[in-house]
């Protein structure tokens, strides 16, 4: 087996992977790829450099100083992108190498040829992008030819580095990134506070070799962890999981950061927080219309009478309580695990409640932006905003315990009194500001937020 | 001799897996790793064909070192998982092309290999079906596949039986013996000791990551025979 036959086995690799990643994406986009809308764009394109072509001109001095300062500053330009490396490395291994690589390793092809490969294509296409964008930039403005090319071999030559102290840098411990991304930066600031180019380019090399040594010394790489970060990135899991339902890898392999916080998921309450964040992606479209018709009822309406949001807004608050509800009473009409296991009651329901309360800030950017349109005060409408965030997220507490106690068949006795109560008092504070502090009252003798319902006494 | 282990340790975090293990296989030879759960026999195979790094010792498979020249080691054998580990990316029918690329097999013995084997493992239907559309079982007769695949010295198995209905498993039985006959050296794990009576030549016992015991199968049923009693 020569490099060579490696080699190609390593591109039948990536292009199938291409093509299935093709499919999977036209899969969750429910698209076919149109030469049609290609041939536009392309059209388009062009018009659009014309024009753009045409409106550079005016900017003219702005890219003759542009230059000037680049150039002033091309010097920082390698241990800048190196240092990014370094923080990058934190978190992408800059090779995809995924499990795919991986196994093949594992048949007759050598690892560091793979690994070679992926370089040679990771660092090409970067550098290709590179040219072709500072070509552009090159065509477009008045930057000159000879800028554009010296930036380009100062950005390639760096880019050549980079890409290798990444993947290196990636597996190494994490004080070791942050020393030399913290040296790195020293030695910019450095280089920038004394003007020195001689001082810079030594300082460039003494972190060079620091970072070189580094590499070697703690370079450790854990082939399942760099293959499982790289599989969720390469091939966009969540993205396809999400839309596909294909499970192209274990759903484990997200990210690795998942796994790492896997065994906290076993808490009752994380394990709550992903029912309820799935059980709301199924309810979306319900959700979404609801709180789009609540909105509209906010903005439109008081939009043609003024006086009309006094109503509007307590009614929108009322919708969302009543739609966040149901969509909760839905969970329990499909035949989940819970009707088998004993779970906590009511920390499923807050937890319910958790995750609908932030949709609030909508309604109540909703309420600042039509008080703001009617002319009302800043301090008027934010204390408005506040009481029917606050009065909502209330009432759907309380809504949903109801709920749950129905669920369960115990008997309790509705807060319905309470609820109007409530909604009668948020009108007037939409009313009259100051009438906050009823509803302060009202929270103080209702028992606050901690809102426990009452049981039916049974004899 | 075909494949030569000589005090191969292996540590994993610092604690020792394998110590001084020795095995050798002959051509035309079923040598059973067996032994408990823990034992090292699955941290022996991976070691053995390069998965896994050693802590000193020689292994050889011919004359090939796996210290000299991995990638030619690695062309001198094939290697069944315990897990079933394919590519995302391809197809049934692309996994045994990749495999042929890869142990450049001849286009013929290839094309007469592959059409034997998906008719015998009833996986002709499923040729352009990608891993996650497979089954757990059908995911391990399509690695079991791959590699029956090239002619190679030495065929590592870990679990073989695993997951594969009774057919196939009867079916990849017979296939081993037919390599077997024609020189091949297989080596195998498993916990079913009547498959390494019925199969194996050898075998090597491992306990506690050190050899226990090893010989021709016949001593293996006198040594069970004995702890039974």
């Amino acid at each position: 087996m020569n490099r060579s036959e490696s080699w190609q086995v390593f591109r039948v690799l990536k292009r199938s992977r291409r093509q299935k990643k093709m499919l999977l994406y036209r899969k969750s986009f429910h698209t076919l790829y149109d030469p049609v809308v290609f041939l536009y764009a392309g059209v388009m394109a062009v018009i659009l450099f014309f024009i753009s072509l045409d409106w550079l001109k005016d900017f003219t001095p702005f890219f003759q100083t542009l230059e000037k300062r680049a150039l002033m500053y091309l010097p920082f330009l390698p241990l800048a992108v190196w240092v990014r490396a370094c923080m990058a490395a934190f978190k992408d291994s800059s090779l995809p190498f995924t499990s795919s690589e991986l196994h093949l390793s594992l048949l007759p092809h050598s690892r560091r040829d793979i690994l070679f490969y992926l370089y040679r294509e990771k660092a090409g296409k970067t550098l290709l992008l590179a040219a072709v964008l500072l070509s552009s930039a090159g065509c477009l403005t008045p930057l000159s030819s000879a800028f554009i090319l010296l930036f380009l071999i100062v950005y390639g030559v760096s880019l050549l580095f980079e890409v290798w102290i990444q993947w290196r840098l990636y597996s190494t411990p994490w004080y070791i990134k942050l020393v030399l991304a913290a040296a790195g930066g020293m030695v910019i600031t450095a280089g920038y506070t004394a003007g020195s180019f001689l001082g810079l380019v030594i300082g460039t090399l003494v972190w060079a070799a620091a970072a070189s040594s580094a590499c070697f010394y703690y370079y450790e790489p854990s082939w399942g962890r760099i293959a499982e970060r790289n599989d969720a990135k390469v091939w966009n899991l969540w993205l396809v999981n999400q839309v596909t339902n294909v499970a192209v890898k274990p759903p484990r392999r997200f990210t690795a950061a998942v796994q790492r916080r896997r065994s906290s998921w076993f808490y009752p309450k994380r394990l709550y927080d992903r029912i309820w964040l799935s059980h709301g992606k199924e309810s979306y479209n319900y959700l979404i219309s609801s709180l789009t018709a609540g909105v509209l009822i906010i903005v439109v309406v008081p939009l043609q009478v003024d006086w009309m949001i006094f109503l509007t807004v307590p009614l929108a608050a009322f919708i969302f309580v009543e739609v966040s509800t149901s969509i909760f009473h839905n969970f329990f009409k499909q035949p989940t695990v819970f009707r088998f296991i004993p779970v906590e009651d009511e920390q499923l329901a807050l937890t319910y409640v958790k995750w609908m309360n932030p949709l609030l800030v909508i309604y109540g950017c909703a309420v600042m932006v039509i008080q703001g349109m009617l002319g009302f005060s800043l301090v008027s409408s934010c204390i408005q905003a506040l009481a029917i965030a606050c009065w909502t997220g209330y009432d759907l507490k309380g809504s949903v315990l109801e709920e749950m106690k129905k669920v369960n068949e115990e008997s309790f006795y509705p807060a319905s009194w309470n609820r109007l109560a409530g909604y009668v008092f948020t009108a007037a504070v939409m009313v009259y500001p100051p009438s906050v502090l009823l509803l302060i009252v009202f929270f103080l003798t209702r028992g606050g937020f901690r809102l426990n319902i009452r049981r039916k006494r049974t004899l | 001799m075909v494949l030569r282990v000589e005090n191969c340790s292996v540590e994993i975090g610092g604690n020792p897996i394998l110590q001084h293990v020795n095995l050798q296989a002959w051509p035309g030879e079923i040598l059973a790793l067996v032994g408990h759960n823990g034992a090292g026999k699955s941290t022996l195979m991976k070691t053995m064909i390069g998965m896994r790094g050693k802590l000193s010792g020689l292994i050889k498979i011919q004359q090939e070192s796996m210290d000299d020249h991995l990638k030619n080691y690695k062309r001198l054998f094939s290697y069944i998982p315990e897990e079933p580990l394919l590519f995302s990316e391809l197809t049934t029918r692309q996994h045994f092309d990749l495999y042929r690329r890869s142990y450049s097999i001849d286009e013929d013995i290839f094309a007469a290999r592959v059409d034997r084997y998906m008719d015998a493992f009833e996986i002709t239907d499923k040729k352009d079906d990608y891993p996650e559309a497979l089954s757990k079982g059908m995911r391990q007769k399509v690695q079991t596949i791959c590699a029956l695949l090239p002619d190679v010295p030495v065929l590592f198995i870990d679990e073989p039986f695993m997951g594969l209905d009774v057919y196939a498993g009867q079916y990849l039985e017979e296939e081993l013996i037919r390599r077997k006959e024609q020189g091949m050296t297989i080596i195998l794990t498993t916990h079913q000791l009547d498959k390494v009576k019925a199969l194996a030549d050898t075998y090597v016992m491992l306990k506690n990551g050190s050899v226990s015991s090893s010989g021709p199968v016949e001593s293996f049923e006198r040594l069970e025979r004995r702890e039974h009693k």
